[in-house]
């Protein structure tokens, strides 16, 4: 665990950061975010002694960072900025390997881990030969991160490492980050502007104002309870659909107010009728081929079969389910992983869920 | 490092040594040009000799400034020394506008007559182009490439000979080629309190009108810059093949 005890930072006569007192826990990323100007940097920078504070103590696993040689730290914390700074005169291996030679690993070790790293960050071996500016900007980053993560630190500190990166490229990006985190369940400090990606990557959120601390606290609970309009205006007026990006479909699929029949000549009329929300699915071995529901409409009933029925994945957020039933104009959305048919989720569901949020 | 090239500065170093080992060349040259003149070849040493003390003013003056220089550019280039960096710009463009021989004239009286005048003169001369190119090679560097540095753990003295000396080592040597060349050239000088090389046969030409001795100490000086010249280019181009581009990083 990470401790920022009192922390201030003055430079002359202004404070670029002021009091601030926050944990940043094991295992998990935590996303210090706000505007331009706000002391993230600086936060960051102090943990691994870039910066000295002014005033405050750092811990790291309840011991104090002063107790540590500023170079053995930052020998044990990774480290990974936006312009990537990787070295242009060494290629791939050399800038992976600076940290394990710094720390006198022997060679094969060495050897060993840069085969591990570049598997981790999905670049291909023959990329070792390569010098930094023949590589395109995601590479780089996937590079300076293989090197953040040399020596198997326990902490990463990141610095806007995607800011620089074209959109595409970077959604490709945060999804390799956090299937790689996945893997190494670093500690992960991670600075960015970008309330997007503190929501998309993030575990808790630190969120900062003028060098101070506006709330901090895992990120479920500071998008469902904003502490104040600055909060509120940072995470949008769109924080409810944002917070439907954490909710996985696989807790909320259900098979509530369902029945599932492998021939059509199976329907039960009356199961439709007792109740509106009450559905019939047609589904043979594997697929599901359609559904049937009641309608009442003008006075004329009528059970209605339909076919073009939206699927999703067990690991799909409950915002682009939404999206995709907009998409369809359909108000159910069918969760399977792979062949299993795992259950159904409601617009209503979504609404529900939504709401209480609010 | 291109074979042809280097090929190339085998063949002419071949001929340079040839032409300074072998009166033929510059008999049949100067005996060309100047037909009437009855002594064509500077005599009174032989060329290979004048060749030789020639190198040695060059040599040591350049490996002096050279050590002074790049001392003086990193210090600048440091934390503690930054507050210095206008004084040194300021001396050292003083001393290149200050001519070699005043700097002769005012250390005769100390130094004596000779050599160690003339090592003085040449190393105040040619440390300007060093200085520079050593500060501005260092700031060249982009910080983001420092601060990694710094951030993955490297000392102050491993940022130093990792990453700020090979990243600024080609325009560190573009400053030392041409203070080498400057010295060659201005070397010549010293040969009027005495401190050899090949401003003899020039100073010689100069006093008994010869312009054939002028010639030949001056020819053998320029092909001597020009041969020098090409190796620093051939080095220069080979660090460069280390895939050295800073922005690309």
């Amino acid at each position: 665990m990470i401790r920022l005890k009192n922390i201030s930072k003055k430079y002359n006569n202004t404070y670029a950061v002021k009091n601030l007192n926050f944990d940043i826990c094991n295992g998990c990323i935590t996303m210090i975010i706000g505007p331009s100007g706000c002391g993230k940097t600086t936060t960051l920078r102090m943990i691994n002694r870039l910066v000295e504070p002014s005033n405050g103590e750092i811990f790291i696993n309840n011991k104090n960072i002063l107790d540590y040689n500023p170079v053995a730290l930052r020998r044990n914390i990774g480290y990974v900025i936006q312009e990537i700074g990787l070295f242009p005169h060494y290629n791939v291996e050399e800038n992976i390997t600076v940290v394990p030679k710094l720390l006198k690993w022997g060679k094969d070790k060495i050897k060993k881990r840069v085969d591990e790293l570049l598997d981790l960050v999905s670049l291909n071996p023959e990329y070792k030969q390569k010098y930094p500016h023949q590589l395109s900007g995601g590479e780089k980053q996937r590079v300076g991160l293989a090197r953040a993560l040399a020596s198997d630190p326990e902490i990463l500190l990141m610095d806007e490492p995607f800011g620089a990166i074209d959109p595409i490229n970077r959604t490709k990006l945060h999804e390799s980050f956090m299937e790689i985190q996945k893997k190494i369940k670093k500690t992960i400090v991670f600075v960015t502007h970008d309330i997007n990606e503190a929501i998309k990557l993030g575990d808790n959120l630190v969120i900062l104002k003028k060098g101070m601390l506006v709330q901090n606290g895992k990120l479920k609970t500071v998008l469902n309870n904003p502490k104040n309009n600055f909060v509120k205006s940072l995470l949008g007026e769109d924080r409810n659909l944002k917070g439907l990006v954490l909710k996985k479909s696989y807790d909320f699929a259900n098979k509530k107010y369902l029945k599932i029949i492998k021939n059509k000549n199976e329907i039960d009329k009356t199961f439709l009728k007792k109740d509106k929300r009450n559905l019939i699915i047609l589904k043979d071995k594997k697929r599901i081929k359609g559904y049937f529901k009641y309608q009442n409409k003008n006075n004329e009933e009528k059970i209605k079969y339909y076919s073009n029925i939206v699927k999703a994945g067990k690991y799909s957020n409950l915002r682009e389910i939404l999206s995709k039933m907009m998409e369809f104009g359909e108000d159910v959305a069918f969760i399977c992983s792979k062949d299993i048919f795992l259950g159904v989720i409601r617009l209503a569901d979504i609404l529900k869920e939504m709401g209480s949020n609010l | 490092m291109n074979k042809k090239k280097v090929i190339f500065l085998f063949i002419i170093t071949g001929f340079f040594v040839f032409i300074i080992t072998n009166d033929g060349f510059f008999n049949f040259l100067l005996g060309g040009l100047f037909p009437n003149q009855k002594n064509i070849l500077y005599n009174r040493q032989p060329m290979v000799a004048l060749v030789g003390s020639h190198l040695e003013l060059v040599m040591l003056s350049s490996l002096l400034a050279v050590l002074i220089g790049v001392t003086i550019g990193l210090v600048v280039t440091r934390k503690f020394g930054r507050k210095f960096l206008p004084l040194v710009n300021e001396l050292t463009s003083f001393g290149q506008t200050f001519p070699p021989v005043a700097i002769l004239a005012l250390s005769v009286p100390i130094l004596g007559f000779g050599f160690k005048p003339t090592i003085l003169a040449l190393v105040v001369y040619s440390i300007l182009p060093i200085v520079e190119n050593t500060v501005s090679g260092i700031q060249s560097i982009p910080d983001s490439i420092l601060d990694t540095a710094k951030g993955v753990g490297m000392n102050k003295f491993q940022v130093l000979y990792k990453i700020e000396l090979p990243l600024s080592l080609n325009i560190i040597l573009g400053g030392i080629r041409t203070s080498v060349i400057i010295n060659i050239g201005t070397a010549t000088v010293g040969a009027t309190i005495g401190a050899g090389g090949l401003g003899k046969p020039i100073i010689a030409g100069l006093v008994n009108q010869n312009s054939s001795y002028l010639l030949h100490g001056a020819l053998v000086a320029a092909f001597m810059a020009f041969i020098i010249d090409y190796f620093f280019s051939l080095i220069i181009r080979s660090s460069k093949k280390e895939k050295m581009n800073i922005n690309g990083g």
